[in-house]
C-alpha cells in the first residue's frame, strides 16, 4: 500500500531531541522509517528519547547549539559518519512569557540566540557540500506567537516571527541547491516543556488558553505530523512556507 | 529572605513604593498587579526560593500574608 509519508530511508537529524516537540518529532520520523540523528546537550537525556523509537540505526549527537561558530564543522563530521542528510529539524528552543517591564537587555541576545543565530548556521551547515543529500529538508520550529501577538510574548515573539521572516528568504537561497527550507507555526501543544508554563497560570487563563484554540488544544503529535510532512516526499514541492498547526488559533 | 525584604521584593514587582506594603493587603487589588505579574512572581519562587508555586494555592491566596504562609519556611520572620 502507498504511504506518501513513508520515510524508509530518509535520514533526519532533530534538534532539541531530549524533550518537548523535538521528542515527539523523533518517535514520529522513526515510526515512518526514518532514520533519526538526535541532538542536545545532554546524551543522558537523548538516550531516554532513542528508548522510545522505532527502528533501528539512530545516532545520539551530544552538542551545544549556543556554540553556534562550531555547527560548521560539526554538521560536517556528523554527516561524515551518518551519510547525507535528507532532512533537518531545528526543534530546539525556549518557552518565554515576561512582561516587557521585567525584560533584561541581556535577555534578549541570549533568547534570540537558540532561534536565530543557530537557525542561520544550521542552514549553513546543511548546505555544505557532503553533508545535505540530493533533495533535503530543512524545518524550523516556530508558533503562532510569531504570527500575532500576545501581552508578554514580545521576546519570544520576536524569535519565532525571525524564524519564519529568516526561512522565505533561505528557501529562496537554497532552492537551487536541493534544500527546501519551511517553518511550522505551532498553537499550544502541551509538552512537559510546556507544563511548566502551564504551573505558572490560573486555571482560568488556561481555561482562555483552550478557548482560543477552536479546536481545543493540541498534541506534540499533530506538530510532528506536520513536520513529517515536510520532511518526506510529500513535501517536494512546498518551500518557503509557514505551516500554520494551531487548532484554529490563528483564524480568529 | 526575610519577611520585610519579601515585602520590598513584592512592592518592586508590582512598581509600589518600598516600606509601603503591611503584608495585609488583598495583592490582586493593588494596581501594579497583573496575570504577567503572577508569572514573574512564580519564577521568582523558583528561581530564588527553590519553592514551586502551585497555581491552586496562588489562586486561593487573597492577600500579601497569604503568599508569605504560602511560602512557608523560605521567609524568615
Amino acid at each position: 500500500m502507498l504511504n506518501p509519508l513513508d520515510h524508509t530511508g530518509k535520514t533526519i537529524l532533530v534538534t532539541g531531541a531530549s524533550g518537548g516537540i523535538g521528542s515527539q518529532v523523533c518517535l514520529s520520523l522513526s515510526r515512518l522509517g526514518a532514520r533519526v540523528i538526535l541532538v542536545g546537550r545532554r546524551t543522558d537525556t537523548l538516550e531516554e528519547t532513542l528508548k522510545t523509537l522505532d527502528g533501528t540505526g539512530h545516532v545520539i549527537r551530544g552538542f551545544d547549539l549556543l556554540e553556534a561558530e562550531r555547527i560548521q564543522g560539526w554538521l560536517r563530521e556528523t554527516a561524515t559518519t551518518t551519510g547525507p542528510l535528507d532532512g533537518l529539524v531545528h526543534c530546539a528552543g525556549r518557552q518565554l512569557t515576561q512582561a516587557l517591564r521585567f525584560l533584561r537587555p541581556d535577555d534578549v541576545n541570549d533568547f534570540l540566540s537558540l532561534d536565530i543565530r543557530t537557525g542561520l548556521c544550521l542552514a549553513k551547515g546543511l548546505r555544505q557540500n557532503g553533508v545535505h543529500a540530493t533533495t533535503s529538508s530543512l524545518v524550523f520550529l516556530s508558533s503562532v506567537m510569531g504570527l500575532v501577538g500576545h501581552p508578554g510574548k514580545g521576546l519570544y515573539s520576536a524569535a519565532k516571527g525571525a524564524l519564519i521572516a529568516m526561512t522565505r528568504s533561505l528557501a529562496l537561497e537554497l532552492a537551487p541547491e536541493g534544500i527546501r527550507v519551511n517553518v511550522v507555526a505551532g498553537g499550544y501543544a502541551p509538552t512537559d516543556t510546556t507544563r511548566r508554563m502551564e504551573n505558572a497560570q490560573t486555571p482560568e487563563q488556561l481555561a482562555t488558553l483552550t478557548e482560543r484554540h477552536p479546536l481545543g488544544i493540541g498534541s506534540p503529535r499533530d506538530i510532528a505530523n506536520a513536520v513529517a510532512f515536510l520532511t518526506g516526499d510529500t513535501g517536494r514541492w512546498i518551500t518557503g512556507t509557514t505551516v500554520t498547526v494551531d487548532g484554529g488559533y490563528t483564524a480568529q | 529572605m526575610n519577611r520585610a525584604e519579601f515585602l520590598n521584593f513584592f512592592a518592586e514587582l508590582i512598581e509600589a513604593e518600598p516600606d509601603t506594603l503591611t503584608g495585609a493587603e488583598s495583592f490582586r487589588e493593588l494596581s501594579g498587579w497583573s496575570s504577567l505579574v503572577a508569572i514573574e512572581f512564580i519564577a521568582m519562587a523558583d528561581e530564588q526560593l527553590d519553592f514551586v508555586v502551585s497555581p491552586t494555592r496562588l489562586a486561593e491566596s487573597r492577600t500579601i500574608d497569604d503568599l508569605i504562609a504560602m511560602l512557608g519556611d523560605h521567609i524568615s520572620d
